[in-house]
């Protein structure tokens, strides 16, 4: 596969083309991975809306069917629910670690097994997040364990 | 409002399969002794004990802000939480033929006991080391997309 970038000062957006012989399954996972690319989630905090980057969130956590994305230094409300934002993000990013919480594994700094077969997860932040059961045996297969 | 109803609901549940199978024990038991009847003073304090150990449980091993501590920590809240009222309650039931029966309640604290200990050595010698795996692997992974 060859990749080019054509600076273009025309161009009012990105715009990314893809040439091939046949569409084959792999050019199609590849279109649908460049239209679901994103760099950043739009959320609210105390009214203003926000764009934050993919690296910088910590942990999504669905409340009371409220959605929150959490960073460094804040929280930010959005609109989306947890399985919407599942199917936006990057499965090899960010993991879906209980019914109410999306985990970013890149901040991932270190991984508890428990007796309970729940997964103790410490983040950059120190924070701890839970990654149930039912979810550990997928995050097993992905990390290779 | 959602983790209320999830922690009632396993309450619920909880409380379902403990007094059930307690109330069969306690049939065998009774009917083993050649006693035809199980007083339903009994009855209700099996029940409290349940509800309590049920609580204490989901207090100490469903909560989120628990779980995240450990389960060493939530174990040993659970036993603070429960083991005195058990053994108050054990009293009350004359679990042990009364209340002057040392060798139940020896082999009582022993089995407490133990099962502690056991789970003491299995966090700090098998879980230590699988969360080294476990935290050198993701780390590879991380580093490997980057």
């Amino acid at each position: 596969m060859k990749a080019e970038i054509i600076q273009d000062p025309a161009e009012e957006i990105v715009r990314v083309e893809i040439h091939c012989s046949d569409v084959t399954r792999e050019v199609s996972k590849l279109k649908c991975y460049i239209e679901n690319y994103r760099t950043g989630l739009i959320g609210t905090e105390n009214g203003t809306k926000l764009m934050v980057g993919l690296s910088e969130i910590l942990y999504i956590e669905s409340v009371d069917k409220k959605t929150f994305i959490y960073t460094d230094n804040s929280v930010l409300n959005t609109d989306k629910r947890l399985y919407e934002l599942e199917e936006l993000l990057d499965k090899s990013d960010f993991f879906r670690c209980s019914k109410s919480v999306i985990i970013n594994i890149n901040k991932v700094v270190k991984l508890k097994p428990e007796i309970t077969r729940n997964i103790l997860a410490t983040l950059t932040n120190g924070e701890v997040v839970v990654i149930s059961r039912r979810y550990a045996t997928e995050l097993k297969k992905l990390i290779g364990v | 409002m959602g983790r209320v109803k999830q922690i009632l609901c396993g309450i619920r549940d909880g409380m379902a399969y403990a007094f059930s199978w307690l109330v069969i024990c306690t049939v065998a038991v009774s009917l083993i002794g050649g006693k035809n009847a199980v007083p339903v003073s009994f009855l209700i304090k099996l029940f409290a004990l349940c509800l309590w150990a049920v609580i204490s449980f989901m207090v100490c091993f469903k909560t989120q802000r628990i779980q995240k501590k450990g389960f060493i920590f939530s174990l040993t809240l659970f036993y603070i939480l429960f083991i005195p009222v058990e053994v108050l309650m054990f009293f009350a039931m004359h679990i042990f033929s009364g209340t002057g029966n040392p060798v139940g309640w020896i082999v009582f604290g022993v089995i407490v006991a133990l099962s502690y200990l056991l789970s003491l050595l299995i966090d700090h010698f098998v879980m230590k080391r699988d969360a080294e795996v476990y935290t050198r692997k993701i780390l590879d992974y991380t580093s490997k997309k980057t």
